[in-house]
């Protein structure tokens, strides 16, 4: 499993997501746009879950504005630090 | 002042809904499911009555449900189904207080919550996690989801948390706070408590009688929740009947003045230590009963008799009791088959640590 497909499993799950599924997130689109509808709590917790999943910390706001932009932000953000 | 019983919503071991209620208490019985805890000893295989929450997608958009953990949801459906049954959910509710009352709170997020701090520290923990693990957490969510901005309290005591809510109830409607109330109970299962059922019961996997005198379907331990809406009498007479009194206090200080023509539903359900104790404060050839077989070991279990009690009311018929409710020598009247209620009342009675207890006496309107 690629970190982009890991990333969207982890979403759907740790968000409770029941109305959508990972292949339906798209790479590209803003993780907190209207299709998704997530809000400043659910980037908390995907910084909880980036930290559980990949030992990585995303520290503050300066690092977590750019890398929670999307799917492909996030996962560059990831595979720069492994 | 009489304060009615408008509506009735609970969900437990026996199933979702007032229907299901009177079925299991027809039946006698109630589905026991078993729980599979993996321990440093292997896996254990623990009993428990598990309440099904699933139908509050029926009342509650499911995405706005998404961050709501079941003990919350448990509580919702609860207060939905009470509020349907009280046919209140399509109406201006008008000033409405909110009382929840838990003895464990939200047990699983708890323990999740803890874990994650011991092995992850608590700058990781999970904000969800979080704001689900409080008390408070099941009144709040029912308070933002039914839009109701009435007082609004959460009560936590392990075995005194149901009189203490009715009675915090009971008085915002006699100061006319508010002109309806929603109160009741909740508490979940979770796997830490079954664990300490397997120590305290079932080590070695043996069949053990509870506390060494009775059947230990009376100690399985419940989940699930009981909600009322309650309303003064003067505003609607219901089919429930209504509070008479609700009282608290200590009976190795003061002991228990205990209402008179009544039959008496016995909180016994093998948690608290005083199940011995009831025969002592009843009179002999009292009318006891006792309805834990069918929801189980729960500390809000009073919520569940209560429940009963004003399905009895309605149908003016006390439903037969677990065979063995308490320790018993002889002196109770045991009641071993339903029976007319006629004008007699009904007091649920609960016995607690520390010499706590207490009643809440039902009567029926029409008497």
């Amino acid at each position: 499993m690629t970190i982009k497909e890991k990333l969207k499993k982890i979403i759907v799950e740790a968000l409770n997501l029941d109305d959508i599924t990972p292949e339906e997130i798209k790479d590209d689109e803003p993780l907190f746009g209207k299709k998704l509808g997530l809000d400043s709590i659910d980037a908390v917790e995907i910084v909880f879950q980036v930290e559980q999943h990949f030992g990585i910390g995303i520290k503050n706001m300066k690092e977590g504005r750019p890398a929670l932009q999307s799917i492909n932000t996030l996962a560059a953000f990831i595979e720069a630090r492994l | 002042m009489k304060i009615s019983i408008k509506g009735i919503g609970v969900l437990g071991g026996f199933g979702c809904g007032i229907a299901e209620l009177e079925e299991a208490l027809n039946a006698g019985k109630s589905s026991v499911s078993t729980v599979v805890i993996k321990t440093t000893a292997g896996d254990i295989d623990v009993p428990a009555f598990l309440a099904n929450a699933d139908m509050l997608e029926s009342f509650v958009d499911k995405r706005n449900l998404r961050r709501i953990d079941h003990y919350t949801r448990m509580a919702l459906l609860g207060c939905y189904l009470a509020l349907e049954d009280a046919d209140m959910l399509d109406v201006d509710r008008g000033h409405m207080g909110i009382v929840v009352a838990t003895g464990y709170g939200a047990t699983c997020n708890t323990f999740d919550l803890q874990h994650s701090v011991i092995t992850e520290a608590d700058p990781f923990c999970s904000p969800t996690q979080f704001s689900n693990s409080v008390h408070n957490v099941a009144a709040t969510q029912i308070s933002i989801l039914l839009k109701e901005l009435g007082p609004n309290l959460s009560v936590s005591h392990y075995d005194m948390s149901i009189t203490s809510a009715f009675s915090s109830a009971c008085q915002w409607l006699q100061e006319e706070r508010v002109e309806t109330v929603l109160v009741g109970g909740v508490d979940e299962f979770c796997k830490i408590l079954g664990y300490f059922w397997h120590c305290l019961y079932n080590a070695g996997n043996e069949k053990v009688d509870f506390a060494g005198k009775k059947s230990p379907e009376h100690a399985i331990i419940g989940e699930g929740a009981n909600f009322f809406v309650l309303t003064r009498e003067k505003e609607a007479a219901s089919p429930y009947g209504f509070i008479e009194a609700v009282r608290m206090g200590n009976f190795e200080r003061k002991g228990i003045n205990l209402p008179e023509n009544a039959a008496f539903f016995i909180g016994a359900d093998g948690y608290s230590g005083c199940d011995d104790k009831y025969e002592s404060f009843l009179s002999e050839k009292a009318k006891v009963a006792s309805y834990s077989h069918l929801y189980g070991g729960i500390p809000v279990g009073m919520g569940f008799d209560i429940a009963i009690a004003a399905l009895g009311n309605k149908a003016g018929t006390v439903f037969k009791s677990a065979e063995s409710p308490i320790y018993n020598q002889g002196r109770l009247d045991v009641i071993e088959h339903d029976e007319d209620l006629g004008s007699k009342r009904i007091c649920c009675l609960k016995l607690g640590a520390g010499g706590s207890f207490g009643w809440i006496g039902l009567n029926r309107s029409n008497f």
